[in-house]
């Protein structure tokens, strides 16, 4: 379990280190060729199923050797079905993006609903032809009353400001954010994950949950931002990844692991449901 | 097994005392203080010899020694390496006490006579897997940044190795840095490092002497498996006033000596402080300025002769890390009080009641007046009674007996925002309180004139005590429910008899061959997973859900000197087995966690090598050379698919080279070079993507290794006023770190091109090339 403050105190203690070594003045780094081998295939599942009409779909990619320094093999010829417990709905492959398996049309996600995904492959990857993931969408989120953005000079960033109330159940929460429709949190360190034991149950007064570099939103912007209500085992599946990718350094970070998923046979990767509010208002700098 | 070793035990304690009471002859008791001339200072491990008898002994670690014989008159020679002997023609009609000022050879840089007994003292020591440091060793070795560092020194002997560059975490024949019971003046100290672990708590000034007890721990003590170091603080100058100091590029310090009362009652205070953030201050970047970066420590003691029989001392020992600027704060220290009082009774009997109290604790927030304030502390306290008797029965027997216990105050964190507007909600991790208590008795028992016996056993109780709260998890780790326990209950007990058996084989006056074996069980750990640690790893005690980590090592060891103990070499192998041992989850929350517990998987551990030294004690040159081979596993559930893996501390082959060269009395050279196989390391074997992003898979734990590891360091010394009679006496130290500039990784990641993310590389970060620095000294 994670909590975002802690993730919070990491960053800031790392940036300490980063002043300490600053201060002997002599470190440094450089690229190193290392081989570490190869390891066997697995498959790579991403699928999402929420109530919005264009984002449901499962990609089947197969893993590779890491300095294999290739695009991910799409796996193609696939059945991906996915049972929300009174029916089936069949993925189809885009014949243009091999490995990409889209929900048919006018098929939605519905909060509180049990899905099954079920995956029966042409080959056998990893010693197995089948693979399933269950996971279930929790009930929708509350509605937050507003947004606000406030640009920090220090660190060059936009603050995104919450307010609204937090239910007093237990829940966990991914913010993601788009600037004029574009989604600008893309990448699995750009979002931001959060339980709420901080919180839970108070009105958060403009809490601070999301940070945008200035690169990515300027005065006039309209930024929305995505709430999203996921589940405590996608939340525990994000923050791994983002423990994984993020750089390690010997005083803080634990030893490295494989993430967890919630496939079996040993595949790797998540099929997520969740369901999201939204919130948007323009960039503004505020004079001091 | 128990059973068999207890039983051993009271038959061979009885036939000790049916030894000595059955005796006719009245004996009569010469005891005394053995102390350097100059300063008072006592002198542990000094040999008393009855020339006549061919029996003798060795003063305790007070200086104090006790000698039972036959009334008549005798010749007694007393010495210690480095003081010239001195002799006595004594007429023992009764009880004697007999104080002896040592006087230092320290102007013959070339030759120091010392009779053969002090020389072969370590021969005969029943004591194996030890390493004695002085001081003045300490201040010859080459420092990282010009400061000199007693943990750094003790990672240069063998079966010692540093756990990342830089860092004051030591691991001792592959136990982990929080398996070693650290002791200044007897109190623990819990975080050894200030900066992140760049320079030791430990300001040498201070220091009188440190023992390296490797496994083989005297049954005196416990709580930690894998080693004790044992660090005394100078009593202070009974006899002058004096003083030294420095001023380096890191820290200035000083320290004062002297007596409060001549010959009766001395003093001794060191502080120490760094200034590197001037250095940050001239920067020209705004942000930079505002830092504020800085640790100090102050040693103090006072030692207090009350009579003959009765010693007073009182120490103390308080530092601090300070780190903040406008957005950002932490702060973390130690401080830690010893009260001893020493009494004799009849000559024979030694004892100590001491009183200590150690405490560690951290402070980390963003200050009041910004938004999102917060403070996050925790804090670690001990209160320490003990009680240790030393009988020295006759010249065959040396008892040992005592108790001890310790009360403990953990308090893991507190997380609370600032203002009436704050929404941090507050997050505490509720205090829990423990108590660990042992009982002791030994004996050092010689066996004719070739055989030394040492056994001993430790009674140690733990116990939870209440309030506290503890869970109850499945086995993923998630909690399930929780029992209360009110205060004062003590509700989880734990006891385990540790024995500690060990024997000498003279097999002549200067080579030994000596075993050993010792349990020992340790209650409380650090909530660590990174290679280097930090000071903001929480302690935390065993309890229902934790059991006691427990180890059982072998050692056997030949040891021989050369030329009238010139050369000390030693050839020792041990095998070190470990049940309970804790590690953590893959992925575990060890900051602010409620639930910790949950985190915590326990299964074996083992170790196993061999320790090669080579020691030249005297001369122009000395130091020491030494060739470690280990290795050091690990086989628990939950991790690496329940294989055995290498312990992060497995790195099979430590080569430390170490010399002192004084080319005459104004200069000198320091020279040290260090080799070790890299650590066990994780890296990806393969990947995968998701949500755009590149995501490691790994295949086993720690199955990779960093690069080896080696370095050179030199440093000269030249000092000033050395023939003259005045008191002002400098020198000027100039050392350099890592000579030939060897880029030893500190980190190793893997990442994506920024244009191209599916290219992957791999990175090395380094953290020190070559560092000169210079370092002011003076004494008066």
């Amino acid at each position: 379990m994670q909590i975002k403050m802690s993730r919070h105190i990491n960053k800031l203690l790392a940036t300490s280190l980063g002043i300490l070594i600053l201060l002997f003045g002599t470190s440094c780094t450089e690229r190193i060729d290392i081989d570490t081998g190869s390891t066997y295939t697995r498959l790579a599942v991403e699928g999402y199923i929420t109530p919005q009409y264009d984002k449901q779909w499962v990609r089947l990619t197969k893993s590779s050797d890491y300095f294999s320094n290739v695009s991910p093999e799409g796996v193609s010829g696939a059945q991906v079905i996915v049972d929300d417990g009174s029916s089936l709905a069949t993925f189809i492959e885009d014949t243009e993006n091999p490995g990409m398996y889209i929900a048919p049309d006018g098929y939605i996600g519905i909060p509180n609903t049990e899905y099954r995904l079920d995956i029966e492959l042409t080959e056998i990857i990893n010693e197995s032809k089948s693979y399933t993931a269950i996971e279930k969408m929790p009930y929708p989120g509350q509605e937050v009353d507003s947004i606000a953005l406030e640009y920090d000079d220090f660190f060059e960033v936009w603050l995104v400001k919450l307010y609204a109330q937090e239910p007093p159940t237990e829940d966990y929460y991914m913010f993601n954010g788009y600037v004029n429709g574009k989604i600008v949190t893309d990448s699995v360190e750009s979002k931001n994950i959060s339980d709420d034991k901080l919180f839970n149950g108070n009105y958060t007064s403009g809490a601070v949950v999301m940070v945008i570099r200035e690169a990515l939103l300027k005065e006039g912007d309209l930024f929305t931002m995505e709430l999203s209500n996921i589940t405590k085992e996608y939340a525990d599946y994000m923050i791994q990844l983002q423990l994984e990718i993020r750089p390690q350094d010997p005083l803080f970070s634990g030893p490295p692991a494989n993430v967890t998923s919630n496939l079996d046979y040993g595949a790797v990767g998540y099929f997520s449901c969740y369901s999201s509010v939204f919130a948007s208002t323009v960039a503004k700098i505020n004079p001091k | 097994m128990k059973q068999l070793i207890r039983y051993s035990f009271l038959l061979l304690f009885i036939s000790v005392c049916l030894n000595s009471f059955s005796e006719d002859t009245k004996k009569v008791t010469l005891a005394g203080y053995i102390t350097d001339s100059e300063n008072g200072e006592s002198l542990p491990g000094a040999t008393i010899i009855i020339k006549d008898l061919n029996i003798g002994t060795t003063s305790n670690s007070y200086g104090f020694y006790s000698i039972s014989l036959g009334p008549g008159i005798y010749t007694v020679i007393y010495s210690f390496i480095g003081y010239a002997d001195q002799s006595y023609s004594l007429d023992l009609t009764s009880d004697i006490s007999k104080n002896v000022e040592m006087l230092t050879s320290s102007q013959q840089l070339n030759e120091v006579i010392v009779s053969d007994q002090a020389a072969n003292a370590n021969i005969k020591s029943a004591q194996m897997s030890v390493n004695k440091i002085s001081s003045k060793t300490i201040q010859g070795i080459p420092a990282l940044m010009g400061e000199v560092d007693l943990i750094k020194a003790l990672q240069l002997l063998p079966g010692v190795k540093f756990v990342a560059e830089g860092s004051s975490g030591l691991s001792v024949r592959g136990g982990s840095p929080d398996q070693n019971l650290i002791l200044l003046d007897e109190a623990t100290v819990y975080n050894a490092g200030h900066l992140m672990g760049f320079f030791s708590v430990f300001n040498n000034d201070a220091v009188k002497s440190v023992e390296l007890f490797k496994g083989d721990i005297p049954p005196n003590y416990g709580g930690r498996l894998a080693s004790l170091i044992d660090i005394r603080m100078k009593d202070g100058n009974i006899k002058k006033f004096h003083g030294n100091g420095g001023i380096g590029l890191i820290s200035s310090r000083l320290m004062l000596e002297g007596p409060i009362v001549k010959d009766k009652a001395s003093f001794m205070i060191a502080g120490r402080r760094s200034y590197a953030d001037v250095f940050l201050r001239l920067s020209p970047d705004e942000n930079i300025r505002e830092n504020i970066l800085y640790f100090y420590d102050l040693n103090a003691k006072m030692n207090y002769n009350i009579n003959d029989k009765n010693h007073l001392f009182i120490s103390g020992y308080l530092g601090n890390d300070v780190f903040k600027n406008g957005n950002f704060g932490t702060k973390w220290g130690n401080s830690t009080a010893t009260i001893r009082w020493n009494h004799i009774f009849q000559e024979k009997l030694f004892s100590n009641f001491t009183f200590i109290y150690s405490k560690f604790n951290y402070d980390l927030g963003i200050p009041e007046g910004n938004e999102n304030a917060f403070n996050w502390g925790s804090t670690l306290t001990d209160y320490n009674a003990k009680a240790d008797f030393t009988w020295f029965l006759n010249s065959n027997n040396r008892i040992t007996f005592g108790l001890s216990t310790i009360y403990h105050n953990f308090y893991p964190g507190l997380i609370e925002g600032y203002g009436d507007e704050s929404f941090i909600t507050r997050y505490e991790l509720p205090n829990n309180y423990a108590l660990e208590s042992g009982i002791y008795l030994g004996n050092e028992q010689k066996l004719g004139t070739q055989f030394i016996l040492k056994y001993g056993v430790r009674l140690s109780i733990f116990n939870n005590v209440g309030p506290g709260t503890i869970f109850n998890y499945d086995a993923d780790g998630n909690p399930l429910d929780s029992t209360f326990y009110e205060s004062g209950d003590f509700f989880n007990t734990y006891v385990a008899l540790e024995p500690r058996l060990g024997i000498v084989f003279l097999l002549n006056e200067t080579s030994s061959i000596k075993a050993s074996y010792s349990k020992n069980v340790q209650y409380i750990q650090q909530a660590q997973n990174s290679t280097a640690g930090s000071p903001f790893n929480i302690w935390f005690p065993a309890s229902p859900n934790v059991k006691p980590q427990v180890s059982q090592q072998v050692a056997l060891g030949y040891f021989k000197n050369f030329s009238d103990g010139m050369f000390e070499t030693s050839l020792e192998g041990y095998y070190k087995s470990i049940s309970n041992a804790v590690d953590f989850r893959d992925h575990a929350e060890l900051i602010l966690n409620k639930y910790l517990e949950g985190e915590v998987l326990s299964g074996s551990g083992w170790s196993y090598g061999a320790e090669l030294m080579i020691k030249k004690t005297s001369g122009k040159l000395s130091g020491w050379a030494s060739y470690t081979w280990s290795k050091a596993m690990r086989k628990i559930q939950g991790i690496n698919s329940g294989d055995p893996y290498r312990a992060p501390y497995d790195r099979p082959n430590d080569i430390s080279i170490v010399a002192n060269y004084n080319l005459n009395e104004k200069i000198s050279f320091g020279f040290t070079w260090v080799y070790a196989t890299g650590q066990p390391v994780t890296f990806p074997v393969g990947r995968f993507e998701y949500n755009n992003t590149i995501i490691p898979v790994y295949t086993d734990r720690n199955s990779f290794r960093m690069l080896d590891y080696h370095r050179l360091d030199l440093s000269f010394t030249y000092r000033f006023n050395v023939d003259e009679d005045r008191k002002w006496k400098s020198d000027l130290n100039f050392s350099i770190y890592n000579v030939y500039n060897r880029k030893n990784p500190y980190l190793i990641s893997f990442k994506s091109e920024v244009d191209n993310t599916s290219l992957t590389y791999a990175e090395m970060t380094y953290l020190f090339g070559i560092l000169p620095s210079i370092t002011y000294n003076f004494k008066f």
